[in-house]
């Protein structure tokens, strides 16, 4: 055990890296900050929590997995009939499968979500499951996901350090990327119907150099929230489960952490 | 190397056996002369400055005054005997930094050495010189000339170096006594910009041996100064319209004025949402909220069930930042 440690103290001296800190205890229950994928601040990162809309992230990495751009799909009346975020999609229209995704990371609309996740062979089920067999792949052992679009569900949970390391996966898709950057999402169905939602997430065109991931919020999980935002060519990312006050902690940890950024190896 | 030490050396070592360089502005007539090689090397506090060797057009006449006589208002040379082949003098320097010594130079058909000790508070240096004549004929004015023009162009060099040392805030340029800079209007400009808010950033971020002779200097320690300008940024973030779209006042308070920043945090941030922000104070109030949720690395470490209690204490904390 001795050994071990020994050996963890020489790695983290060789690459420089000290221990994250709890620097902010009162931001959230679980959060992690991140600069250029190195955490430098944490509490409770591997505590399980329920992930809230953040698990649409993941839904998104599987719509993915197939180019979505031509194809259409129908919104069945479970789609139509979901609560929380939407962005107004009605039984039998259809809509881009893209314009669907969109709608999903952009303002969180669980409409949109659910569409995408009945069009798979075998519905939601074995959409969730696919989620599932992703996270696994990922190596996201803490994750399991019940329902695809993050309503609270028994059984149900992520961590801050798994949506890390989940975020850091999407954001490598340049289409995921773009569309979180997004300010709005605007839609047409195929027979003329236009939608049209604001993004979800406050700090994009509020907080200097923001360019996404996502948010979250339902009855267990509270308040979250995946933020990005770069600068002069660095990325910070903040994840926060269940912060009170998640717009000006978020901004908060993201000026902060730019401004405390350790120098680039 | 004290910059007194740079100044007496500079002082007498550029052209021993030179005569004293005219007044300012004065015309220098041709003077027949002969071309001398010399060298010298300074011994102090234990090291030894390598040999410099030079050549030099010395008037006929020879050397008749000590070396360095006349080149500077604060040293004056006293009690010199020169019977042609040697010559002693003494030489006292005033100002802030008190410096005095003895020379002596030998002096032969084809050449001289001398000595000279200067000792002052920082202890004691030994020059030592010799010179050979080498015998062609030359201008002595035009080293004259040229020793002139050089000392015209280091004063211009050093009150420029004041002007802009007063502007970038050097105060040990000012203080203390081996201060190179003695300008009034210099100073002047020093107190003045120190007084700003600007002034008061940059002052803050150098360290307190540097900054303890302001109060010497301005008549006003750096704690003051920040009172006022805190106090007029105040004032003056107060009075500005929000198209103003500057954030330095906002900076700076932020960075230097705790009272001010609470002022103005419970003004524009107290009660307010992220979104509900106006764009001037939207990084002013993130700041805030940052420093209020900072703990530093006092931090207490996670407990046993984490989320419970961070929970509360986030809870507590979001009650605490909107009655700012």
């Amino acid at each position: 055990m001795a050994v071990v440690a020994a050996a963890v103290a020489v790695l983290l001296a060789a690459s420089g890296a000290g221990p994250a800190v709890d620097r902010f205890p009162d931001a959230a229950p679980s959060y992690l900050v991140a600069v250029d994928g190195e955490v430098l601040w944490e509490r409770a990162p591997d505590a399980p929590r329920p992930p809230a809309s953040l698990a649409k992230i993941l839904a998104a990495l599987v719509v993915l997995e197939d180019p979505p751009e031509a194809g259409w799909l129908r919104v069945g009346a479970r789609a139509a009939a979901e609560t929380g975020s939407r962005i107004g999609l009605r039984s039998g229209e259809e809509i881009r499968v893209a314009d669907a995704l969109a709608a999903m990371l952009v303002a969180s609309a669980n409409d949109a979500c659910r569409a995408l996740a009945e069009r798979e062979p075998g519905g939601s089920t074995a959409f969730v499951s696919r989620m599932n067999r992703r996270a696994t792949a990922l190596g996201l052992r803490a994750t399991r996901i019940v329902d695809p679009c993050g309503h609270d569900a028994r059984g149900q949970r992520t961590t801050a350090r798994d949506l890390l390391v989940l975020t850091r996966a999407a954001l490598a898709s340049a289409e995921f990327r773009r569309i979180v950057a997004l300010p709005e999402v605007r839609l047409s169905t195929r027979a003329g119907r236009v939608l049209a939602a604001p993004t979800s997430n406050a700090l994009l065109g509020r907080l200097p150099g923001a360019d996404g991931v996502k948010t979250g919020f339902t009855p267990q999980a509270g308040k979250c929230v995946v933020a990005s935002a770069r600068r002069d060519g660095r990325e910070v990312l903040v994840v926060l489960l269940g912060a009170p006050d998640r717009w000006w902690t978020a901004a908060a940890l993201v000026e902060r952490a730019f401004a405390e950024a350790p120098p680039r190896g | 190397m004290k910059p007194s030490w740079l100044a007496l050396a500079v002082l007498v070592a550029p052209a021993l056996v030179v005569a004293a360089p005219p007044a300012k502005g004065a015309a220098v007539p041709p003077e027949p002369g002969v071309q001398w090689e010399q060298t010298v090397e300074m011994q102090m506090q234990g090291f030894s400055m390598p040999a410099q060797t030079s050549t030099v057009c010395v008037p006929r006449k020879g050397m008749t005054e000590p070396p360095g006589t006349g080149r500077d208002d604060k040293c004056k040379v006293t009690n010199v005997k020169n019977d042609g082949k040697k010559m002693t003098w003494s030489m006292v320097c005033e100002g802030e930094e008190r410096m005095s010594g003895e020379g002596e130079i030998l002096q032969r058909p084809d050449g001289y050495d001398g000595k000279m000790t200067v000792r002052s508070s920082q202890g004691e240096m030994l020059m030592k010189m010799s010179g050979r004549k080498l015998g062609t004929a030359c201008d002595a004015a035009e080293t004259r000339r040229q020793v002139a023009a050089i000392q015209a162009e280091g004063a211009a060099l050093q009150a420029q170096g004041c002007r802009e040392g007063a502007a970038a805030l050097a105060v040990s340029m000012f203080t203390g006594p081996t201060a190179m800079c003695t300008d009034p209007a210099d100073r002047a400009t020093l107190c003045r910009k120190a007084a700003t808010a600007e002034g008061v950033s940059a002052l803050s971020a150098q360290p307190a041996s540097t900054t303890g002779g302001l109060s010497a200097l301005c008549g006003k320690d750096l704690p003051a100064m920040r009172a006022e300008a805190c106090a007029d940024a105040a004032r003056r973030e107060a009075e500005r319209r929000c198209t103003d779209g500057s954030d330095s006042l906002l900076a700076f308070l932020g960075q230097s004025c705790p009272a001010e920043t609470r002022t103005v945090a419970q003004r524009e941030c107290a009660g307010r949402t992220y979104t509900s922000l106006t764009t001037c104070y939207r990084s002013f109030c993130t700041t805030y909220a940052g420093d209020l949720l900072d703990k530093g690395k006092k931090a207490p470490p996670p407990t046993p069930k984490p989320e419970d209690a961070a929970g509360d204490a986030a809870k507590k904390a979001v009650k605490s930042l909107l009655p700012w």
